[in-house]
Protein backbone atom coordinates (compact mmCIF):
# COMPACT_ATOMS: atom_id res chain seq x y z
CA UNK A 1 0.00 0.00 0.00
CA UNK A 2 1.29 3.01 -0.82
CA UNK A 3 -0.27 7.15 0.09
CA UNK A 4 0.25 9.19 -2.79
CA UNK A 5 -0.65 12.84 -3.98
CA UNK A 6 -3.54 12.28 -6.81
CA UNK A 7 -3.06 15.16 -9.06
CA UNK A 8 -5.60 14.05 -11.56
CA UNK A 9 -8.29 16.41 -10.38
CA UNK A 10 -9.53 18.10 -7.11
CA UNK A 11 -6.76 17.71 -4.67
CA UNK A 12 -6.77 14.74 -2.58
CA UNK A 13 -4.65 11.41 -0.73
CA UNK A 14 -5.56 8.24 -2.28
CA UNK A 15 -4.05 4.60 -1.71
CA UNK A 16 -2.90 2.08 -3.92
CA UNK A 17 -1.95 -1.26 -3.74
CA UNK A 18 1.96 -0.64 -4.70
CA UNK A 19 2.24 -4.41 -4.86
CA UNK A 20 0.09 -4.93 -7.96
CA UNK A 21 2.13 -1.68 -9.98
CA UNK A 22 4.38 -2.58 -12.73
CA UNK A 23 7.86 -2.80 -11.67
CA UNK A 24 11.12 -1.66 -13.62
CA UNK A 25 12.63 -4.14 -16.20
CA UNK A 26 16.02 -4.60 -14.01
CA UNK A 27 14.71 -4.10 -10.54
CA UNK A 28 15.14 -6.88 -8.15
CA UNK A 29 11.98 -7.57 -5.73
CA UNK A 30 13.91 -6.29 -2.35
CA UNK A 31 11.53 -8.70 -0.76
CA UNK A 32 12.32 -11.85 -2.96
CA UNK A 33 14.00 -14.14 -1.37
CA UNK A 34 16.81 -15.14 -3.83
CA UNK A 35 17.53 -10.99 -2.60
CA UNK A 36 18.42 -11.71 0.79
CA UNK A 37 21.67 -13.27 2.01
CA UNK A 38 20.96 -15.86 3.97
CA UNK A 39 23.15 -15.85 8.02
CA UNK A 40 25.23 -18.80 6.69
CA UNK A 41 26.64 -16.83 3.66
CA UNK A 42 30.37 -15.99 4.75
CA UNK A 43 31.06 -11.98 4.13
CA UNK A 44 33.23 -12.15 0.98
CA UNK A 45 36.22 -9.62 0.69
CA UNK A 46 36.60 -8.15 -3.00
CA UNK A 47 39.44 -6.44 -4.25
CA UNK A 48 39.12 -3.90 -6.38
CA UNK A 49 40.55 -3.86 -10.16
CA UNK A 50 43.23 -1.48 -10.59
CA UNK A 51 42.69 1.05 -13.53
CA UNK A 52 45.09 0.38 -16.49
CA UNK A 53 48.41 3.13 -16.49
CA UNK A 54 49.08 5.37 -19.71
CA UNK A 55 52.32 6.74 -17.75
CA UNK A 56 54.97 3.95 -16.26
CA UNK A 57 56.79 6.90 -14.36
CA UNK A 58 53.48 7.41 -12.69
CA UNK A 59 53.81 5.33 -9.46
CA UNK A 60 50.72 3.21 -8.86
CA UNK A 61 48.08 4.40 -6.55
CA UNK A 62 48.49 2.39 -3.49
CA UNK A 63 45.59 -0.33 -3.10
CA UNK A 64 42.36 0.82 -1.55
CA UNK A 65 41.39 -0.89 1.71
CA UNK A 66 39.01 -4.13 0.72
CA UNK A 67 35.40 -3.53 0.78
CA UNK A 68 33.42 -5.38 3.04
CA UNK A 69 29.92 -6.04 2.57
CA UNK A 70 28.35 -6.36 5.56
CA UNK A 71 25.78 -9.32 5.71
CA UNK A 72 22.55 -7.60 7.12
CA UNK A 73 20.57 -9.33 9.53
CA UNK A 74 17.59 -11.33 7.32
CA UNK A 75 14.90 -9.54 7.14
CA UNK A 76 11.23 -12.02 7.15
CA UNK A 77 9.78 -12.49 3.94
CA UNK A 78 6.13 -11.19 4.00
CA UNK A 79 3.31 -13.35 4.15
CA UNK A 80 1.11 -13.33 1.42
CA UNK A 81 -2.13 -12.81 2.93
CA UNK A 82 -0.42 -9.68 4.36
CA UNK A 83 0.40 -8.38 1.05
CA UNK A 84 -3.14 -9.58 -0.64
CA UNK A 85 -5.08 -6.85 -0.09
CA UNK A 86 -8.25 -6.66 2.20
CA UNK A 87 -11.66 -5.81 0.95
CA UNK A 88 -13.19 -3.40 3.34
CA UNK A 89 -17.20 -4.82 2.43
CA UNK A 90 -15.91 -8.23 3.79
CA UNK A 91 -13.98 -7.47 6.81
CA UNK A 92 -17.15 -5.58 7.88
CA UNK A 93 -19.51 -8.41 6.56
CA UNK A 94 -17.54 -10.38 8.67
CA UNK A 95 -17.96 -7.85 11.49
CA UNK A 96 -21.65 -8.09 11.24
CA UNK A 97 -21.56 -11.52 11.32
CA UNK A 98 -19.71 -12.00 14.35
CA UNK A 99 -22.52 -10.15 15.97
CA UNK A 100 -20.66 -8.46 18.94
CA UNK A 101 -21.24 -4.61 17.85
CA UNK A 102 -22.71 -2.18 20.20
CA UNK A 103 -26.60 -2.00 19.40
CA UNK A 104 -27.51 1.02 21.85
CA UNK A 105 -25.92 2.76 24.37
CA UNK A 106 -25.17 1.47 28.05
CA UNK A 107 -26.13 3.23 31.10
CA UNK A 108 -23.00 3.88 31.94
CA UNK A 109 -21.93 5.28 28.72
CA UNK A 110 -25.15 8.10 28.81
CA UNK A 111 -23.85 8.78 32.39
CA UNK A 112 -20.79 9.33 31.22
CA UNK A 113 -22.04 11.36 28.43
CA UNK A 114 -24.05 13.53 30.36
CA UNK A 115 -23.39 17.29 30.91
CA UNK A 116 -23.92 17.08 34.84
CA UNK A 117 -21.10 14.72 37.08
CA UNK A 118 -23.44 14.54 39.68
CA UNK A 119 -27.44 14.76 38.12
CA UNK A 120 -28.42 11.89 36.76
CA UNK A 121 -29.64 12.43 32.86
CA UNK A 122 -32.52 11.63 31.61
CA UNK A 123 -32.84 11.14 27.89
CA UNK A 124 -35.10 12.50 26.23
CA UNK A 125 -38.11 10.37 24.74
CA UNK A 126 -37.40 10.32 21.20
CA UNK A 127 -40.29 10.71 19.02
CA UNK A 128 -39.51 8.14 16.62
CA UNK A 129 -39.91 8.36 12.63
CA UNK A 130 -42.98 10.21 11.41
CA UNK A 131 -45.83 7.67 10.83
CA UNK A 132 -46.98 8.85 7.39
CA UNK A 133 -44.68 8.38 4.56
CA UNK A 134 -42.38 11.14 2.97
CA UNK A 135 -45.44 11.87 0.28
CA UNK A 136 -48.00 12.31 2.66
CA UNK A 137 -45.46 14.83 4.75
CA UNK A 138 -44.26 16.66 1.81
CA UNK A 139 -48.03 16.88 0.37
CA UNK A 140 -49.00 18.19 4.07
CA UNK A 141 -46.24 20.25 4.54
CA UNK A 142 -44.75 21.32 1.49
CA UNK A 143 -41.23 20.59 1.57
CA UNK A 144 -41.32 17.10 3.51
CA UNK A 145 -39.39 17.04 6.32
CA UNK A 146 -37.03 19.87 5.34
CA UNK A 147 -39.84 22.47 6.58
CA UNK A 148 -39.84 21.41 10.11
CA UNK A 149 -36.02 22.69 10.99
CA UNK A 150 -36.41 27.02 10.88
CA UNK A 151 -32.60 26.80 9.42
CA UNK A 152 -34.42 25.39 6.02
CA UNK A 153 -37.32 27.25 6.06
CA UNK A 154 -37.94 29.43 2.81
CA UNK A 155 -38.50 32.71 3.47
CA UNK A 156 -41.87 33.86 1.90
CA UNK A 157 -42.18 37.36 0.49
CA UNK A 158 -44.81 39.80 2.56
CA UNK A 159 -47.74 39.26 -0.15
CA UNK A 160 -47.14 35.66 -1.27
CA UNK A 161 -49.55 33.00 -1.12
CA UNK A 162 -49.31 29.27 -1.66
CA UNK A 163 -50.67 28.14 -4.18
CA UNK A 164 -53.33 25.15 -3.18
CA UNK A 165 -55.15 23.30 -5.94
CA UNK A 166 -58.80 22.74 -5.48
CA UNK A 167 -60.38 19.68 -6.99
CA UNK A 168 -64.32 20.21 -6.70
CA UNK A 169 -66.89 17.52 -7.95
CA UNK A 170 -69.70 18.84 -9.62
CA UNK A 171 -72.36 16.43 -10.22
CA UNK A 172 -74.19 17.01 -13.31
CA UNK A 173 -77.15 15.21 -12.46
CA UNK A 174 -77.97 17.24 -9.58
CA UNK A 175 -76.86 20.24 -11.74
CA UNK A 176 -79.90 18.97 -13.83
CA UNK A 177 -82.28 18.38 -11.20
CA UNK A 178 -81.89 21.59 -9.45
CA UNK A 179 -82.30 23.62 -13.07
CA UNK A 180 -85.72 21.78 -13.96
CA UNK A 181 -87.04 22.35 -10.11
CA UNK A 182 -86.19 26.09 -11.20
CA UNK A 183 -87.98 26.44 -14.51
CA UNK A 184 -91.03 24.22 -12.15
CA UNK A 185 -90.89 27.26 -9.27
CA UNK A 186 -90.53 30.01 -12.04
CA UNK A 187 -92.98 28.61 -14.46
CA UNK A 188 -93.96 30.31 -17.50
CA UNK A 189 -92.02 33.26 -17.14
CA UNK A 190 -88.70 31.26 -17.16
CA UNK A 191 -87.29 32.24 -20.59
CA UNK A 192 -83.45 30.92 -20.35
CA UNK A 193 -81.33 29.44 -17.40
CA UNK A 194 -77.90 28.15 -17.35
CA UNK A 195 -75.32 27.54 -15.52
CA UNK A 196 -71.08 27.59 -15.97
CA UNK A 197 -68.17 26.71 -14.64
CA UNK A 198 -66.98 29.96 -12.73
CA UNK A 199 -63.28 29.28 -13.15
CA UNK A 200 -63.41 28.72 -17.31
CA UNK A 201 -67.03 30.22 -18.27
CA UNK A 202 -67.90 26.94 -19.60
CA UNK A 203 -71.42 25.98 -20.09
CA UNK A 204 -72.51 23.04 -17.62
CA UNK A 205 -76.48 23.32 -17.87
CA UNK A 206 -78.84 24.75 -19.59
CA UNK A 207 -82.46 24.94 -20.10
CA UNK A 208 -84.48 27.11 -22.62
CA UNK A 209 -83.25 28.82 -26.10
CA UNK A 210 -79.03 29.36 -25.03
CA UNK A 211 -76.59 29.94 -27.50
CA UNK A 212 -72.55 28.43 -26.22
CA UNK A 213 -71.24 31.52 -25.93
CA UNK A 214 -74.04 32.89 -23.91
CA UNK A 215 -72.46 31.47 -20.56
CA UNK A 216 -69.31 32.47 -21.42
CA UNK A 217 -70.24 36.18 -21.83
CA UNK A 218 -72.37 36.25 -18.67
CA UNK A 219 -69.20 35.08 -17.14
CA UNK A 220 -67.01 37.40 -18.38
CA UNK A 221 -69.46 40.55 -17.39
CA UNK A 222 -69.53 38.91 -13.79
CA UNK A 223 -65.82 38.97 -13.56
CA UNK A 224 -65.45 42.33 -14.96
CA UNK A 225 -68.17 43.51 -12.33
CA UNK A 226 -66.55 41.64 -9.67
CA UNK A 227 -63.02 43.31 -10.78
CA UNK A 228 -64.00 46.65 -10.80
CA UNK A 229 -66.17 46.67 -7.46
CA UNK A 230 -62.75 47.52 -5.58
CA UNK A 231 -61.69 50.28 -7.44
CA UNK A 232 -65.02 52.11 -7.51
CA UNK A 233 -64.52 52.02 -3.63
CA UNK A 234 -67.59 49.84 -3.23
CA UNK A 235 -68.01 46.88 -1.14
CA UNK A 236 -67.27 43.05 -1.97
CA UNK A 237 -70.06 41.63 -4.36
CA UNK A 238 -72.23 39.42 -3.05
CA UNK A 239 -74.51 36.37 -4.24
CA UNK A 240 -77.18 38.74 -7.23
CA UNK A 241 -76.31 41.05 -10.09
CA UNK A 242 -80.15 41.67 -11.78
CA UNK A 243 -79.67 42.67 -15.27
CA UNK A 244 -82.17 44.81 -16.71
CA UNK A 245 -83.25 43.35 -20.59
CA UNK A 246 -84.87 45.11 -23.19
CA UNK A 247 -88.64 43.53 -23.87
CA UNK A 248 -89.87 43.48 -20.13
CA UNK A 249 -86.79 40.97 -19.18
CA UNK A 250 -84.71 40.54 -16.13
CA UNK A 251 -81.47 38.52 -15.81
CA UNK A 252 -80.66 37.47 -12.47
CA UNK A 253 -76.95 36.60 -12.68
CA UNK A 254 -75.79 34.52 -9.57
CA UNK A 255 -72.79 33.97 -8.24
CA UNK A 256 -73.10 30.75 -6.10
CA UNK A 257 -69.85 29.98 -5.21
CA UNK A 258 -66.02 29.50 -6.35
CA UNK A 259 -67.14 26.95 -8.76
CA UNK A 260 -70.21 27.73 -10.06
CA UNK A 261 -72.36 31.16 -11.89
CA UNK A 262 -75.28 30.83 -13.52
CA UNK A 263 -77.69 33.41 -15.17
CA UNK A 264 -81.58 32.81 -14.97
CA UNK A 265 -83.49 34.97 -17.66
CA UNK A 266 -87.31 35.65 -16.81
CA UNK A 267 -90.27 37.42 -18.59
CA UNK A 268 -91.28 40.19 -16.18
CA UNK A 269 -94.46 39.98 -17.45
CA UNK A 270 -95.31 37.07 -16.25
CA UNK A 271 -93.44 36.08 -13.34
CA UNK A 272 -93.61 38.52 -9.70
CA UNK A 273 -90.21 39.86 -8.85
CA UNK A 274 -90.48 39.69 -5.14
CA UNK A 275 -91.58 35.95 -5.53
CA UNK A 276 -89.08 35.30 -7.95
CA UNK A 277 -85.98 37.11 -5.68
CA UNK A 278 -87.40 35.76 -2.49
CA UNK A 279 -88.25 32.14 -3.61
CA UNK A 280 -87.05 30.68 -6.06
CA UNK A 281 -83.52 32.38 -6.71
CA UNK A 282 -82.45 31.80 -3.48
CA UNK A 283 -83.81 28.16 -3.59
CA UNK A 284 -81.97 27.78 -6.88
CA UNK A 285 -78.44 29.02 -5.70
CA UNK A 286 -79.21 26.73 -2.56
CA UNK A 287 -79.38 23.58 -4.71
CA UNK A 288 -76.61 24.66 -7.48
CA UNK A 289 -74.67 25.36 -4.08
CA UNK A 290 -75.28 21.36 -3.18
CA UNK A 291 -73.89 20.16 -6.20
CA UNK A 292 -70.36 21.18 -6.49
CA UNK A 293 -68.31 18.93 -3.55
CA UNK A 294 -64.16 19.77 -2.77
CA UNK A 295 -62.33 16.68 -2.04
CA UNK B 1 -77.78 71.47 -16.83
CA UNK B 2 -78.24 73.42 -14.37
CA UNK B 3 -76.39 73.20 -10.63
CA UNK B 4 -79.51 73.38 -9.23
CA UNK B 5 -81.41 71.12 -11.09
CA UNK B 6 -79.08 68.33 -10.08
CA UNK B 7 -79.22 69.02 -6.57
CA UNK B 8 -82.89 68.70 -6.57
CA UNK B 9 -82.68 65.80 -8.06
CA UNK B 10 -80.49 64.47 -5.19
CA UNK B 11 -82.56 65.59 -2.61
CA UNK B 12 -85.45 64.54 -4.47
CA UNK B 13 -84.11 60.45 -4.35
CA UNK B 14 -83.14 60.98 -0.99
CA UNK B 15 -86.17 61.65 -0.02
CA UNK B 16 -87.73 59.09 -1.80
CA UNK B 17 -85.42 56.40 -0.43
CA UNK B 18 -86.03 57.45 2.77
CA UNK B 19 -83.02 55.94 5.57
CA UNK B 20 -82.52 53.40 3.20
CA UNK B 21 -80.39 55.46 1.16
CA UNK B 22 -76.41 55.49 1.77
CA UNK B 23 -75.00 57.60 -1.50
CA UNK B 24 -75.99 58.80 -4.56
CA UNK B 25 -73.61 60.15 -7.23
CA UNK B 26 -75.04 61.29 -11.06
CA UNK B 27 -72.22 61.39 -13.58
CA UNK B 28 -72.67 62.33 -17.41
CA UNK B 29 -73.64 59.58 -19.73
CA UNK B 30 -71.15 60.79 -21.93
CA UNK B 31 -68.24 61.48 -20.42
CA UNK B 32 -68.91 59.15 -16.91
CA UNK B 33 -67.89 62.63 -14.99
CA UNK B 34 -69.45 63.09 -11.31
CA UNK B 35 -71.79 66.14 -11.15
CA UNK B 36 -73.45 65.71 -8.12
CA UNK B 37 -74.04 63.38 -5.23
CA UNK B 38 -73.13 62.35 -1.99
CA UNK B 39 -70.94 59.55 -0.04
CA UNK B 40 -69.30 58.57 -2.83
CA UNK B 41 -65.85 58.91 -4.25
CA UNK B 42 -64.61 60.19 -7.70
CA UNK B 43 -63.68 56.94 -8.92
CA UNK B 44 -66.99 55.25 -8.81
CA UNK B 45 -69.10 56.87 -11.07
CA UNK B 46 -66.25 56.16 -13.79
CA UNK B 47 -65.49 52.07 -12.52
CA UNK B 48 -69.75 51.76 -12.88
CA UNK B 49 -69.80 53.60 -16.15
CA UNK B 50 -67.27 51.13 -17.27
CA UNK B 51 -69.27 47.80 -15.81
CA UNK B 52 -72.33 48.98 -17.19
CA UNK B 53 -70.74 49.29 -20.66
CA UNK B 54 -69.44 45.89 -20.39
CA UNK B 55 -72.68 44.73 -19.39
CA UNK B 56 -74.26 46.36 -22.24
CA UNK B 57 -71.81 44.91 -24.67
CA UNK B 58 -72.36 41.18 -23.05
CA UNK B 59 -75.87 41.54 -23.57
CA UNK B 60 -75.45 42.35 -26.94
CA UNK B 61 -73.24 39.70 -27.89
CA UNK B 62 -75.81 37.45 -25.75
CA UNK B 63 -78.69 38.38 -28.03
CA UNK B 64 -80.28 41.02 -26.04
CA UNK B 65 -80.81 44.34 -25.32
CA UNK B 66 -79.36 45.71 -22.01
CA UNK B 67 -82.00 48.03 -20.46
CA UNK B 68 -81.33 51.37 -18.79
CA UNK B 69 -80.65 49.86 -14.94
CA UNK B 70 -78.96 46.96 -13.40
CA UNK B 71 -78.80 46.26 -9.45
CA UNK B 72 -76.16 44.29 -7.76
CA UNK B 73 -75.97 43.11 -4.32
CA UNK B 74 -72.90 43.90 -2.24
CA UNK B 75 -71.69 43.08 0.99
CA UNK B 76 -74.39 45.15 3.30
CA UNK B 77 -76.11 47.33 1.32
CA UNK B 78 -77.58 46.86 -2.76
CA UNK B 79 -76.05 49.25 -5.39
CA UNK B 80 -78.60 50.67 -8.21
CA UNK B 81 -77.27 51.80 -11.67
CA UNK B 82 -79.42 53.75 -14.06
CA UNK B 83 -78.43 54.98 -17.10
CA UNK B 84 -80.31 57.19 -19.30
CA UNK B 85 -78.79 59.66 -22.42
CA UNK B 86 -77.56 62.25 -20.66
CA UNK B 87 -77.33 61.36 -16.93
CA UNK B 88 -76.43 58.25 -14.98
CA UNK B 89 -76.97 57.62 -11.82
CA UNK B 90 -75.68 54.81 -8.63
CA UNK B 91 -77.58 54.39 -5.61
CA UNK B 92 -75.83 52.57 -2.53
CA UNK B 93 -79.03 51.28 -0.13
CA UNK B 94 -78.47 49.80 2.84
CA UNK B 95 -79.11 45.72 2.73
CA UNK B 96 -82.50 45.74 3.94
CA UNK B 97 -83.50 47.54 1.12
CA UNK B 98 -86.64 44.60 -0.87
CA UNK B 99 -85.27 44.39 -4.39
CA UNK B 100 -88.81 44.22 -5.38
CA UNK B 101 -89.62 47.52 -4.03
CA UNK B 102 -86.24 48.90 -6.08
CA UNK B 103 -87.35 47.68 -8.98
CA UNK B 104 -90.57 48.82 -8.64
CA UNK B 105 -89.92 51.95 -6.80
CA UNK B 106 -86.77 53.42 -6.68
CA UNK B 107 -85.71 52.65 -10.12
CA UNK B 108 -88.91 54.46 -12.30
CA UNK B 109 -87.86 57.34 -9.94
CA UNK B 110 -84.88 57.46 -10.57
CA UNK B 111 -85.71 57.63 -14.52
CA UNK B 112 -87.62 60.45 -13.49
CA UNK B 113 -85.04 62.31 -11.50
CA UNK B 114 -82.29 61.97 -14.40
CA UNK B 115 -84.46 62.83 -17.28
CA UNK B 116 -86.10 66.24 -15.41
CA UNK B 117 -82.71 67.23 -14.48
CA UNK B 118 -81.26 66.77 -17.76
CA UNK B 119 -84.39 68.64 -19.52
Amino acid sequence: MALFRDRRAFPRWSFIDSSALARPRHAKDENSPESVPTPDEPMVEEAPELEPTIEAATPPEPATAPLIHAVPDPEPVRAVAEVAPVSWIEERRAWFAAGDWPTEASKDAVQLAGTHPDRPYIPPVHAGLPADGPAEVRARHGRGFASLTRRHRRKRHAHEQVQVQRRTDIDIAALEAALDSAASTVGDGLVDVVVWHATTGLALASRGQVSPEHASLWHGATREVRAALPHADLPDAASYHLVGLADGRLAVLLHTNRDLGACITVDLDLVAVEALLTTAVPQLNDALAATSREY
Amino acid sequence: MAPAALDSAVEALRQRAGDSLVAIDIWESASALSLAGFGMTPATGPMLHRVTEDLRLAARLAGSILDDYHVFTVTGGVVVVVTRPHLSSALLLTADAQLGWVLSDVIPAVRAALDDASA
